[in-house]
């Protein structure tokens, strides 16, 4: 069975070097983007069976919600939120339902990277539905009172940089 | 020469509804308020919201808002509502108030808040009638017939019938909605964290939302309440009329008038005292005067105020129009949550408020305390205001079609800069009359230096430790690389295991180092005062130091720990609490086979004493006479954190003091009895 293939959204141009190599290396696919509009337009085409998303992109919107926002376009798909900045352990309560994991940004986040590689492998194989992709597709952002109230409780209690 | 086509004309889909409607509105109490607002500019004196919600299944639940207002013809109701973007509250601003026949400015403009019933629940229906005499209009939506894309908006028929007259409603005239099948749980408590200051039940942030719609203070509008209603067993404190908020009692009252004048910008400011103040500050209760923001040589009546204008500057002109402001100052043993007092500079337009301006800090008190460290003596939880706009004076100010606030424009820039000033204004009041005096003591210099130090220090120390772990992970995810590596083949054995070797090696220093910047990260360097109990920080410190303790050996024992009130920043006793408890943890576990600490926190002699033993080896020989003053520690290691601890107690007007005991060391760190009355200037 093909590895799954991922899709990484940061705008830490050192880390998606470095993981871009790391993955190449290993025989990986890995899409690395910076932003949000970027990032719509590589899953469009990709399809990833894994998407990896810092928390705060660089044009101050999310990738929780960005996140959110590819599991209208394909439920199946496995969402990574990370982050080098929440301020505690509450990202992976919160975003708990938008998201199947939450990482913090550690020296060890590409072992736990690959364990997530391992997990959305089976993906691949499952069907999609084109017609709730395109549907999604439409619009750009999602709209959900829940969501908007976790990304601001989250961006609350992250430190004031 | 071409014979011009036919032009083209827009038809919106039916599907706009849900994007104006369903998903514009982020907070269901927006749309809640939208209604009451449109009850507001319909003259009403009274709008009640009930909520049907026991024992029902959502699609069961209802929300009826009604008002008292003056209610829509079948022509009126044509023309206006069934028009979304369309609003008569353009052109007319006033309306009459329906019992005193008294003019108000409606509030509403642009044609939309009726669509935030569909934020509400999937089915509306309206009964509305102007006079007790006429039949009752009313009209049905079901907002998910307008789901289909394919079908423009006006090939929705929307029914209605005359005569009918709604199952329920507070009045025998005016308007009725009643929505049904509810998109939101309004029983019971919102998911999640707790928020500071806001209740926890939907219900019951609805009605501290309410009870902020209308100016309130000493100035809000006599002729227009609000009630709720619910079924739900537990009415307390939700259900009833709602009052807007009273004004509160507070030492200073800052009230300001901006307007445009030939010289530029001119302020009128006036400055309240409570009896206190005035006799502790020997400034009269209440003092008056005019300034010119473009020409400081001219402002004021007073030394202060010369100095402080001339730092003012000109705040980029006044294209927002006239304003005025009101601001009450709470110092720090005075709670606002306490007080039954949001805190907040809330924003009103003709005396109904602008969402979403007042806890959201959009004045940045918080960053020009920061800033500002000792000499900002304001912080947002001391501070409660009003900024006033009106509709006809201020029409550069327009809100956003989503209710999130006011278009960011030129004017909204000039609006927001002057109120910045000003409360930089209203804060060296507050530093000169209020805290100053306290810095002639030696105590209060180092106390209040101190509190600069950290401040600065925090906000320095977590820039620098985020710098750090973005190349740590780039770093890691390099090393990474090395792993597979270890396995291949091609590379001699040897050369596996020194790259096996130092993969290893970096990647625990690696996660050493991360695992210090998160706790950086994680620590809040929140300084500002607040009264408290030092439990809570006895709790904290037992578990925060669990992990390390345990790896040592050492039991914590709570020796004597009452109940006891100290006012400064809770997190410099935590963080200096912690370092004596680790400290003597590492002392004992190196002296004995059963290491302990205690912690005892009680009164003695009138004193707050909190005190931390170890049974280690005690002071040594040679141990310096102050062994807070940096390089020495009782465990042997350097002594940064002794120093830090004092300087931190120093918030506090505490003194710690160390010393050997019969068996071991012990930390004594006495609160004065009076720091809080010196810290209020009493």
């Amino acid at each position: 069975m093909n590895a799954a293939s991922v899709l990484l959204i940061d705008d830490n141009l050192g880390f998606i070097e470095a993981a871009s190599k790391n993955a190449h290396e290993r025989g990986l696919r890995l899409d690395a983007v910076e932003d949000w509009a970027a990032a719509l337009e590589e899953f469009q085409v990709g399809w990833h069976e894994l998407v990896i998303a810092d928390f705060m992109l660089g044009d101050s919107r999310t990738g929780l919600r960005l996140l959110a926002t590819i599991k209208r376009m394909r439920p199946e798909t496995r969402l990574v939120l990370i982050s080098g900045i929440l301020a505690d352990d509450a990202p992976a309560e919160l975003a708990g339902s938008f998201v199947d994991r939450y990482l913090p940004k550690g020296p060890l986040l590409m072992t736990e990277l690959r364990a997530e590689i391992e997990i959305a492998t089976d993906i691949a194989a499952r069907p999609a539905d084109w017609q709730k992709a395109a549907e999604a597709t439409l619009a750009d952002e999602i709209a959900d009172e829940e969501l908007d109230r976790i990304e601001a409780i989250l961006k609350g209690s992250r430190t004031d940089l | 020469m071409t014979k011009p086509n036919k032009p083209f004309y827009l038809e919106p889909s039916a599907r706009l509804q849900r994007f104006l409607g369903r998903e514009l509105i982020a907070d269901p109490n927006v749309a809640i308020i939208e209604f009451v607002k449109n009850g507001y500019d319909a003259g009403a004196t009274e709008v009640v919201i009930e909520f049907v919600l026991d024992g029902l299944e959502p699609k069961d639940q209802q929300i009826i808002i009604s008002d008292n207002g003056a209610g829509m013809t079948t022509d009126g109701f044509r023309r206006n509502w069934l028009r979304p973007g369309y609003s008569e509250k353009v052109d007319k601003r006033r309306v009459k108030v329906r019992s005193s026949g008294r003019e108000r400015v409606t509030v509403g403009e642009k044609g939309l808040g009726r669509l935030a019933a569909g934020r509400l629940g999937e089915r509306l229906d309206i009964y509305t009638r102007r006079t007790p005499k006429a039949k009752w209009l009313h009209v049905e939506f079901v907002w998910a017939d307008y789901d289909d894309m394919q079908k423009s908006m006006r090939e929705i028929p929307v029914p209605y019938t005359v005569g009918e007259a709604p199952p329920q409603s507070a009045f025998n005239i005016g308007s009725c909605m009643v929505i049904e099948d509810l998109s939101v749980k309004w029983a019971g408590k919102v998911p999640g964290r707790k928020v500071k200051g806001r209740a926890d039940t939907r219900l019951g942030r609805l009605r501290q939302d309410l009870e902020l719609l209308t100016l309130g203070l000493d100035e809000g509008d006599a002729d227009f309440s609000v009630s709720i209603r619910h079924d739900l067993s537990d009415k307390r404190s939700v259900c009833g009329p709602i009052d807007p908020i009273a004004a509160p009692a507070s030492p200073y009252r800052y009230e300001i008038d901006v307007a445009s004048s030939d010289e530029g910008i001119t302020v009128k400011r006036t400055i309240q005292r409570s009896p206190e103040v005035t006799a502790e500050s020997n400034r009269p209760p209440r003092e008056e005067h005019t300034v010119n923001l473009e020409h400081p040589s001219t402002a004021g009546t007073g030394e202060d105020d010369a100095e402080d204008t001339t730092d003012d500057g000109n705040p980029h002109g006044l294209s927002c129009g006239p304003f005025s402001a009101v601001f009450y100052y709470f110092p720090p043993q005075m709670k606002t949550e306490q007080l039954g007092v949001e805190n907040g500079v809330f924003l009103y337009r003709d005396g109904v408020r602008v969402e979403p301006y007042g806890r959201n800090d959009w004045l940045g008190i918080r960053a020009a305390k920061a800033s500002r460290q000792g000499h900002a003596p304001i912080a947002p939880n001391q501070l409660l205001g009003q900024i006033r706009i009106t509709r006809d004076e201020n029409e550069a100010l327009t809100d956003m079609s989503n209710r999130q606030g006011l278009v960011e424009n030129e004017a909204f820039h000039a609006l927001v800069t002057v109120a910045q000033s000003e409360l930089q204004h209203f804060g060296d009041v507050i530093l000169n009359e209020l805290v100053k005096p306290q810095w002639t003591q030696p105590s209060d210099r180092a106390r209040y230096g101190a509190e600069r130090t950290l401040d600065a220090l925090g906000l320095i120390v977590r820039a620098k430790v985020h710098d750090l772990r973005q190349p740590l992970l780039t770093v890691g995810t390099h090393l990474d690389r090395l792993e597979p590596l270890e396995d291949s083949s091609s590379i001699p054995k040897r050369d596996r295991s020194i790259i096996r070797e130092v993969r290893t090696e970096s990647v625990n220093l690696l996660e050493f180092v991360d695992r210090r910047i998160a706790e950086l990260l994680q620590r809040r360097f929140d300084m500002d005062p607040e009264e408290f109990d030092v439990v809570t920080i006895i709790d904290r410190v037992e578990a925060d130091t669990s992990a390390d303790l345990q790896a040592l050996g050492v039991d914590l024992i709570r020796d004597e720990v009452n109940s006891v009130k100290v006012v400064g920043p809770p997190e410099a006793l935590f963080e200096a609490v912690r370092e004596f408890v680790l400290n003597g943890a590492r002392a004992a576990a190196k002296h004995t086979e059963s290491p302990q600490v205690s912690i005892r926190a009680a009164v003695r002699d009138g004193q707050i004493e909190v005190v931390v033993r170890d049974n280690g080896a005690g002071l040594p020989e040679g141990a310096p006479d102050d062994p807070f003053d940096g390089g020495w520690s009782s465990d042997g290691g350097g002594g940064a954190g002794l120093n830090t601890a004092r300087e931190l107690l120093a918030l506090y007007y505490a003194n710690p003091t160390l010393k050997s005991t019969e068996d071991g060391t012990e930390v004594v760190t006495s609160f004065p009895t009076d720091s809080t009355r010196r810290r209020l200037g009493r």
